[in-house]
């Protein structure tokens, strides 16, 4: 059997067969199931408890529409199909208006202290005339103790609206049909490209959704992001405390260091592939269960494993290297520092990059080959892509790089194994890796 | 054929020689003990012969060839810090090492050397849970699995108690029975003494003694008297010692140059009765100490 294989194997083997692997891969799911189990208990998070609410209306003209629209809504809108109550209901009381509004409010404010009441809602006086005062008769006040309830606030505002501009239309002698339609809000629609279909027929173009073009090349992003962490410090870990279990040394007695290396390597990045799998293909199963599966187009998912197990393959031996070179983890944290910043750099440009995926920043950067994969993906992930040219050529740029890194770290291997102590410069490193 | 030549093989660390200018030719099918005091480029050594550091300068053969690696499949190696895969079954470790030297279904052999090692109800014990003695016979074992032609064995005695330490060597003696090559380096001088036909001592990184226990103790000549009488005292003031060690059950007595043991034996019978009076060499030991601690010594 071949070295690398070997050592691949007892890498893989010994990392899946942890407790800790165990326990990463059930809690993930006991996590999210348990999020969902959550949510489905307190459905959609709305406190139930019918609201009590007094109104001065001093209009006059008001109290009575709004006691309708509400009796309305307790009756036909609070629950779901099968009777259960889903939203409060409005219990309306009206206060006749007093001379002192100010010492009114604060008697109302008194009885929602005392819990008596959940609000008050304060109609102005000139709230329905057609010509605009811009004064406090025209205020609708609405009073309570919680700012983020917006059960109540967010029902009568639209339905004052539609009770108050007839009557102001009425006034100053408009139609209000005619005004409505004439006032109706202009509609930009955003969308993709139009298409022929099968039969030669012209197919309407797809509305572009902006959550979806903005998410999607995130999402990609941070998986990847979240895969190179997976596997970089653990393949800095695993030989670290090789060193420190007196392993390394009997080990390249037996294998060149490039090989071990590169066992290592692909071991760590099977683990982080498999933990991948399993979460890519339940978070699959979720989108086809909530009939969203669509959005992640097989191709998508296919260049992201290839340019993930690409980034994994080069940071992993760029971690690797830094863990030849220290004794303890806590060397290598100075050492970790800049290779860190390289990780995150496509992070930091993920802005520029997604607005403008074929600008010349965003296509540099996808060229510079530790960017290369979480670059690339994202630029892929926006419409309209990338030209096809383009990620085929970042593979080879970014598979002479990590060659080049599985190299280097084994020379480092090699000389860093045997040393105990202070972790070497960055100028003897690269001594180390040029004079071997 | 030889196993392992290394001409003019010089190494440097910084402004330390650690190897310096050194010859050694080690004969196939035979044991080879490395000796010297603690830095003295035992380890340096070892280690460039197995191609873990280059030497500065020089040439390094192993069976013939300039090899550029490490890994060759024909060494087994047991380094003098050696560790295990803690969390791993020893029958898994043992197979782990024998596929790594290219031998793919090591099952036989691991149960013939943990049998041998007396460990054989241990292949599915954690190497956590093993004693330090158990754990250095499975690190053995790991060396010797994949039946090596050459055995580099970096103090493989450290720590042992007899017992296991009279287990390792058979199975030392039994690897060079079978054809192996066995090169170890060792700080207990009468495992040398009794295992080694060849003994290497290096000191300050240049070689001090090399050849076979006889020729070595040959160049020593017959100056040491092994003696045990009634009274040790009646040993002062008699001419012709140069040095006297007490061993314990008996005192080791050095003459100095051209001094007749005939005459010791006679001036000695006068003073007191004697049990026993034996010429002999001086053991490796004492040649060890000569050697590297001359000032302690002619004190």
């Amino acid at each position: 059997m071949n070295k690398v294989m070997v050592v691949f194997k007892r890498e893989y083997l010994a990392q899946v067969q942890s407790k800790t692997f165990l326990v990463t891969i059930v809690l993930m799911p006991v996590l999210m199931g348990g999020s969902i189990l959550v949510q489905m208990l307190v459905g959609d998070g709305v406190d139930t408890k019918d609201r009590s609410i007094a109104i001065i209306d001093r209009t006059g003209k008001l109290y009575e529409p709004i006691r309708q629209l509400a009796n309305q809504r307790n009756e036909n809108d609070i629950t779901d199909d099968e009777g259960n109550k889903v939203r409060p209901a409005f219990k309306l009381t009206q206060v006749e208006p007093a001379e002192d509004a100010a010492a009114q409010r604060l008697e109302l404010s008194k009885k929602i202290k005392a819990k008596e009441l959940d609000a008050f809602l304060d109609i102005g006086p000139g709230i329905l005339g057609s010509a605009a005062n811009d004064d406090s008769s025209e205020e609708v006040r609405y009073h309570s103790q919680s700012p983020t309830d917006r059960e109540f606030i967010g029902w009568i505002d639209g339905q004052l609206r539609s009770l108050v501009l007839p009557t102001r239309f009425n006034e100053a002698n408009l139609n209000a049909k005619v005004v409505s339609a004439a006032i109706r809000p202009v509609n930009v629609r955003n969308l993709g490209l139009m298409t022929v279909d099968e039969s030669g027929n012209i197919k309407d173009a797809e509305e572009s959704n902006r959550a979806v073009a903005f998410l999607m090349p995130f999402g990609f992003c941070m998986l990847m992001f979240m895969a190179v962490m997976i596997s970089g410090p653990q393949m800095m870990q695993n030989i670290i405390e090789e060193k420190m279990q007196r392993i390394a040394e009997v080990l390249i007695g037996s294998i060149p260091p490039f090989q071990l290396m590169l066992g290592k390597l692909v071991g760590v990045i099977a683990v982080a592939l498999t933990l991948l799998g399993i979460y890519l293909s339940g978070g699959y199963f979720v989108a086809r269960y909530f009939n969203q599966a669509d959005l992640l187009p097989l191709s998508h998912v296919a260049w992201m494993l290839g340019y993930g197990a690409l980034a994994m393959f080069m940071f992993g031996a760029i971690f690797g290297g830094i863990g030849a070179a220290c004794s303890e983890i806590k060397d290598a944290q100075t050492l970790i520092t800049p290779v860190m910043l390289v990780v995150c750099l496509p992070l930091f440009l993920l802005g520029p990059i997604i607005e403008a995926p074929n600008g010349p920043l965003a296509t540099y950067a996808s060229f510079f080959p530790p960017a290369t994969p979480m670059v690339m993906i994202m630029r892929m992930a926006v419409p309209p892509g990338v030209p096809t040219w383009q990620p085929w050529l970042g593979i080879p740029l970014v598979l002479a790089f990590s060659a080049f890194c599985v190299f280097a770290a084994g020379r480092v291997f090699r000389i860093g194994i045997l040393m105990q102590g202070k972790p070497p410069k960055a100028g003897e490193l690269a001594k180390w890796i040029v004079k071997g | 054929m030889n196993a392992v030549e290394l001409t003019d093989v010089t190494k440097t660390f910084g402004s330390v020689t650690a190897v310096d200018n050194l010859q050694l030719t080690v004969p196939s099918g035979t044991i080879y003990g490395f000796i010297g005091p603690n830095g003295s480029g035992k380890t340096t050594t070892i280690r460039m012969i197995m191609r873990i550091f280059y030497p500065d300068r020089g040439d390094i053969r192993v069976f013939g060839e300039t090899h550029s690696d490490a890994a060759t499949d024909r060494i087994g190696y047991l380094p003098e810090e050696r560790g295990l895969y803690k969390k791993m079954k020893v029958g898994d470790v043992l197979t782990f090492y024998a596929q790594l030297k290219g031998f793919n279904h090591p099952k036989d052999e691991i149960d013939k050397w943990l049998a041998a090692m007396g460990l054989a109800d241990r292949i599915n014990t954690k190497v956590e849970t093993m004693s330090k003695g158990m754990a250095q016979k499975i690190q053995f074992i790991a060396a010797v699995i994949a039946k090596p032609e050459l055995v580099i064995l970096d103090e493989p005695f450290s720590g042992l108690d007899p017992v296991n330490l009279e287990v390792l060597r058979d199975a030392i003696i039994d690897l060079k029975r079978n054809g192996s090559t066995v090169i170890f380096s060792t700080h207990d001088m009468s495992a040398a003494e009794k295992m080694c036909d060849q003994i290497f001592m290096i000191h300050n990184g240049k070689k001090v003694l090399d050849g076979t226990l006889q020729s070595i103790q040959a160049n020593y000549g017959n100056d040491t008297i092994r003696l045990r009488l009634d009274d040790p005292t009646a040993l002062s003031n008699v001419n012709g010692i140069e040095k006297v060690s007490n061993q314990g059950n008996y005192q080791e007595v050095r003459l100095t140059n051209g001094s007749d043991p005939q005459q010791l034996l006679s001036e000695l019978a006068g003073r007191t009765s004697i049990s026993l009076f034996e010429i002999a060499s001086p053991s490796l030991h004492d040649i060890f100490v000569r050697i590297a601690r001359p000032e302690a010594d002619a004190s």
